[in-house]
């Protein structure tokens, strides 16, 4: 898990980099959608578990007959 | 323009061939009549129009134009896919009803008057509820008649709000309403189809019920003809941009916690149509063209996801994340070709949906919208996360739990590479894109800001999934939504209103046998029963209209 998450970051900072070296034309702060993304992640990830612990049942016969579905 | 120039025709012409004919056959007509249906498609002519008379009233079945021909070539293109896709399961049922939903969506968005919009609509609410219904299970049944439920409630809002509209002075070609109460109906009744929160819950209940085929064609024609029809109809309208941005977020959060695959794909399909309802609201050219871009774009990346995702239930007979894994090696090219589909919604370069995402987000900065474009962009994230990453991440990679699929049939393959092909090509080359567009638009998407700027915003999501691999892991576990709500809410008021409806059907079959045996004195002479009454006023009534008809 740590290599995966290495590797992933490693690319995302050569992007920044690349970013850094060429005259790309863009606005946005450098790294700023990188950042974004990864932000941006994290925040939707966690603020879907925490929706979830309050809209999530355990599948079992009573909900899934409850939702419609015949199957735990 | 004659009627045998509509792309419809050979569709249905395919529908009744598929409900007759044996399996081979059923299967070569399934595909040619779509792709006759694409060449006439392709071959409409700017401008066309096709009328009819009925009853003193002319019915402008069809009026073409660039945002009309556009969708029906795309409607006629998944059409053909999906035949394909399905060649190995030719169903009588699910063709037949697969054709027909394609003809009605054929209907609506080049459909000229109102009267033929409602017809076509409600045509498609019946072809879709049979598709629905048409899966194995126990629960499509339901599910099918749940859709149908509230596609008729929705069919019911909007034929108010066009009777509203012709009876206080409206024009009578489909066109923009206003804000006054008809409009309210009209937008409600297109909000339903739209699947515009909280009227959606009847499309993440409905297409994971569906075949693997079935849900393929349901993903294309329902919400995209509702998208049609609110560009028709309410282009620059404010309230979609905040709905529609409603929409983006709200399909990305709940996918993110969804564990079946064909559930968690319809979350997206609320998310993405939330891009294009936001085009539309935005209402400049750039905004619409974006709106209708994403919607050509998303007809075929979401029909490749529902292949790819219906590929595994096919094989797999599972549809819960926590229920799959370690499936790419038994299935390497579904997963392959589900990539080209989950990189494409997530805006990846050189697939279709990194040009048409943008163009909306483009028209949002153009219009100083920044917040739109912002949580517009931070939807994009939700997408890559939840249908680029989780989904497959936990169903063809993660731990081998045992499942040995079955092979995949090479016909739904083919669909797969066919669709991914499309994807590519429209990515790779915008132009064949632009040229189908209702206005013309000069937006470069290949400048390096914004290739640097997609690759940053999927690499970084990419950082964040793997940090929350371990919370994201799906379990088998069931999501509420508001379809909860409202089935707590039909309980109730069933119960409180079963005692009461009882009584009045007593008391109405109480009277019915009562005018059923006592003679009905017409004029208090002539001694009638009442069945003969009814027949004579249908006769007078069918004189009538009769004689209105010669009349005009």
């Amino acid at each position: 898990m740590i290599r995966d998450i290495g590797a992933a970051s490693a690319l995302t900072v050569a992007l920044v980099l690349v970013e850094a070296a060429i005259p790309h034309g863009g606005h946005a702060p450098l790294g700023a959608f990188a950042a974004a993304g990864a932000a941006g992640a994290v925040a939707l990830g966690l603020g879907a578990k925490a929706l979830g612990a309050w809209l999530q049942r355990p599948a079992s016969a009573e909900h899934d007959a409850d939702r419609g579905e015949d199957e735990p | 323009m004659t009627p045998a120039m509509h792309p419809a025709w050979p569709l249905l012409a395919a529908a009744v061939l598929a409900a007759v004919l044996p399996a081979g056959p059923r299967r070569v007509v399934a595909v040619a009549g779509p792709t006759v249906a694409l060449a006439l498609a392709w071959a409409l002519p700017d401008g066309g129009r096709g009328e009819a008379s009925l009853l003193g009233d002319t019915l402008v079945w069809s009026r073409v134009d660039a945002l009309g021909r556009m969708f029906s070539i795309v409607f006629a293109l998944i059409a053909g896919l999906g035949a394909l896709y399905a060649w190995a399961t030719p169903r009588r049922r699910l063709l037949a009803a697969a054709l027909v939903s394609a003809a009605a969506a054929q209907g609506i968005v080049l459909a000229g008057d109102w009267v033929t919009l409602y017809a076509a609509w409600e045509t498609l609410a019946l072809a879709s509820f049979v598709l629905v219904s048409d899966g194995a299970r126990p629960a499509s049944w339901q599910a099918g008649l749940r859709y149908l439920l509230v596609h008729l409630a929705g069919g019911a809002l909007l034929l108010g709000g066009i009777a509203w509209h012709r009876g206080t002075g409206g024009d009578a070609l489909v066109g923009p309403v206003g804000a006054a109460a008809a409009g309210w109906l009209v937008l409600l009744g297109f909000a339903v189809n739209a699947a515009i929160p909280p009227l959606h819950a009847w499309l993440t209940d409905a297409y994971p019920e569906s075949s693997p085929a079935g849900s393929v064609f349901l993903s294309a024609f329902a919400t995209k003809s509702a998208v049609y029809a609110l560009a028709r109809v309410f282009p620059g309208e404010e309230v979609l941009v905040w709905a529609g941005v409603a929409m983006a977020l709200y399909g990305v959060v709940f996918a993110v916690l969804e564990t079946d695959i064909r559930r968690l794909l319809g979350y997206h399909i609320v998310s993405q149509v939330g891009f294009m309802v936001t085009g539309v609201g935005l209402g400049s050219p750039l905004a619409v063209s974006g709106a209708a871009a994403h919607a050509f774009a998303h007809i075929l990346y979401k029909g490749l996801l529902f292949m790819g995702a219906g590929a595994v239930v096919h094989a797999t007979g599972r549809r819960r994340l926590s229920d799959l894994g370690g499936l790419g090696r038994a299935m390497p090219w579904t997963l392959v070709f589900y990539m080209v589909g989950a990189f494409s919604i997530s805006g990846a370069p050189l697939l279709n949906g990194f040009v048409s995402k943008s163009i909306v987000v483009v028209a949002a900065e153009e219009a100083h919208r920044a917040p739109v474009a912002w949580l517009l962009t931070l939807a994009s994230v939700g997408t890559f996360l939840s249908v680029g990453l989780k989904l497959p991440w936990f169903a063809f990679g993660g731990p081998d739990r045992g499942v040995r699929p079955a092979p995949v049939p090479g016909s739904m393959l083919v669909a797969m590479a066919a669709t991914s092909v499309l994807c590519a090509l429209t990515g790779i080359v915008p132009g064949l894109l632009y040229a189908l567009l209702p206005f013309p638009i000069d937006y470069a998407p290949y400048t390096p800001a914004h290739v640097l700027e997609a690759l940053q915003l999927l690499a970084g999501t990419l950082v964040g999934f793997l940090l929350l691999r371990e919370t994201l892991r799906s379990s088998a576990k069931v999501t509420l939504d508001f379809d909860w709500l409202y089935r707590a809410l039909g309980r109730a008021v069933a119960e409180r209103l079963a005692a009461p409806i009882a009584r009045l059907a007593d008391a109405m079959e109480a009277l019915a046998d009562d005018l059923v045996d006592r003679p009905v004195s017409l004029a208090g002479r002539i001694p009638l029963p009442i069945g003969y009454a009814v027949l004579i006023a249908v006769a007078a009534l069918g004189l009538t209209l009769a004689a209105l008809q010669i009349a005009s």
